[in-house]
């Protein structure tokens, strides 16, 4: 069962990619941001083209036709896939298998951004996302493409030294896993969210409290020790 | 190998494979690290393998992630359009897609042409009818547009104003009727519908108020580019509302996607078209300077030229 947002990818290289794609607050914060950068370029461009008489007339009206159309085609085939707004809150569009976004795929699902934004206020985008596995609005499920998070965490955090200990029970990958990503993230808790998550692994440790934080440390550190060794 | 030694011997890979990706998505290309790349990002993919197998830490991981689908972006491109390509697509692939789709395109010039026609009649029968779609203020305008021939008056300025609002206007009016087409083509029903009607009733007033030569003379130029492009996102849109109800052997998101990889087609080729006839209809169709009888005899020209185009483009050079 998928318990988070994330999904693979595989590549021809055969790794798997995780994607983790963004859900509808985050990409309404972007597409507010883009809205906004349009509407101040519309206005310098009536500023400009109103000294300009007719012909400004003409090269606005093009303007406002180019820019509520085009803009996010533009961005998302030239930049790949990150429009302005979409850069401000690290999103990026890409093909569902993880390429970046092309002209044909960025069109269609710009084009169809009318019928997300249809009844009222992007009801069909807002359903549609609700409804499909990977945030998709309507545009994205017919462009085939997906909205995804551009910067993962990637700092690298020293798992704190701690007395090696063995587990009171075995632990399978995924459990080991947890454990070593307690002992990563553990510098970024306080001392009573780190004893909170301890107490959740207390059947491996065996205590709770402060004495858990620390033997789940040594757990932590027995099981990196031991990957050493074992290779 | 443990952890901390994996990650000493092979940083500088890593390394150097952040830095070559920073410079390649600056736009910066250069010949000698384009041919490094693919080696260095099959190792990095090696690395984040061995990196999950081993149940290294989540950072190390995503950082390897992150590189590995950096990279992958980089390498696995689709191919861009280029100016020849889009000239090869208006001159034969279009008009092979329209015709691909002859079923469609008669249903939406049905559609289309039939409420229009049918609300002329309606209209010249009992001129009041035309107050169901259009209040007096409206029709004021109309009547004000075509009450004279076409004159000088407006002046190229002005002809570039027109344009720019011909293009504002009715390229939106085409975007809108295909994208509605996903809610099962309803959408699109109502577009053609809807803008049949009004089209018909205005007409058929403006007859009625007896400026017949200067609306047909007017519209015969670039109504056979824009028209026919209605019609044809019509077909775009109608496509993609039968992907949504009819899927067929696909799963309907799979179908929609099918469909819609065509449809864009389409309305590129459509938006072309548009752009075109605006073009005519603020440069051509308003002049002073040509007849009414020059306008009319080259604007059916123009809808000879539009089937001809459809019907024959893309015939020679075989597929």
């Amino acid at each position: 069962m998928r318990v988070d947002t994330e999904c693979q990818r595989e590549t021809p290289e055969g790794v798997t990619l995780s994607l983790r794609p963004a859900g509808p607050p985050v990409r309404l914060v972007a597409w507010g941001i883009d809205a906004a950068m349009i509407l101040v370029a519309q206005t310098l461009g009536g500023l400009l083209f109103g000294l300009l008489g007719q012909v400004g007339t003409g090269f606005l009206l093009l303007l406002a036709f180019a820019l509520w159309w085009f803009y996010p085609v533009a961005f998302e085939v030239l930049r790949n896939g990150v429009t302005p707004g979409k850069a401000l809150v690290g999103l990026q569009v890409v093909h569902d298998d993880g390429t970046p976004v092309g002209f044909s795929a960025s069109l269609l699902r710009n084009l169809l951004r009318f019928a997300d934004f249809l009844p009222f206020a992007y009801g069909a985008g807002l359903a549609s996302m609700l409804l499909s596995n990977d945030f998709q609005r309507l545009g994205d499920l017919a462009a085939g493409t997906l909205v995804i998070y551009r910067e993962d965490e990637i700092r690298e955090r020293q798992i704190p030294k701690a007395p090696a200990t063995p587990p009171q029970l075995p632990l399978d990958r995924r459990e080991q896993r947890a454990v070593i990503d307690f002992g990563a993230r553990y510098t970024t808790w306080n001392d009573e969210r780190r004893a909170e998550l301890a107490a959740v692994a207390a059947p491996i440790t065996g205590t709770t409290g402060e004495a858990g934080v620390r033997r789940l440390l040594g757990v932590a550190n027995w099981l990196l020790a031991r990957q050493e060794v074992t290779r | 190998m443990n952890r901390d030694e994996f990650v000493r011997r092979n940083e500088p890979t890593w390394l150097k494979a952040e830095e070559l990706l920073n410079r390649l998505e600056r736009g910066l290309k250069y010949e000698h690290e384009l041919s490094e790349l693919p080696a260095i990002y099959r190792r990095c993919c090696q690395h984040l393998a061995h990196a999950r197998q081993r149940q290294y830490d989540s950072p190390l991981v995503a950082r390897l992630n992150r590189i590995a689908l950096r990279g992958y972006h980089q390498l696995y491109r689709r191919p861009r359009m280029t100016i020849a390509t889009a000239l090869r697509f208006l001159a034969a692939d279009f008009p092979r897609l329209v015709r691909a789709h002859a079923g469609y395109f008669w249903l939406a010039t049905a559609l289309f042409y039939g409420p229009g026609i049918a609300m002329a009649i309606a209209v010249l029968l009992d001129p009041d009818a035309i107050y169901t779609l259009l209040d007096a203020d409206q029709l004021e305008s109309f009547e004000e547009m075509y009450r004279q021939p076409a004159t000088e008056e407006r002046g190229a300025e002005g002809d570039f104003a027109a344009f720019g609002f011909y293009v504002f206007n009715n390229v939106a009016i085409a975007f809108r009727t295909f994208a509605s087409g996903i809610f099962a083509g309803l959408g699109t029903l109502f577009f053609l519908i809807f803008n049949g009607l009004f089209l018909g009733a205005v007409f058929a007033h403006l007859v009625h108020v007896g400026v017949a030569p200067n609306i047909f003379s007017f519209v015969i130029g670039h109504g056979s580019l824009e028209l026919t492009a209605l019609v044809i996102a019509g077909v775009a849109g109608l496509r993609l509302g039968k992907a949504t109800i009819a899927p067929g052997r696909f799963r309907r998101v799979e179908a929609l996607r099918r469909a819609a990889k065509v449809c864009v087609q389409l309305m590129l080729g459509v938006a072309a078209m548009l752009i075109g006839a605006a073009f005519l209809e603020a440069f051509w169709s308003s002049t002073a300077g040509i007849t009414q009888t020059t306008k009319i005899v080259i604007g059916s020209g123009a809808w000879i030229a539009v089937a001809a185009y459809l019907t024959l483009g893309g015939r020679r050079g075989g597929s």
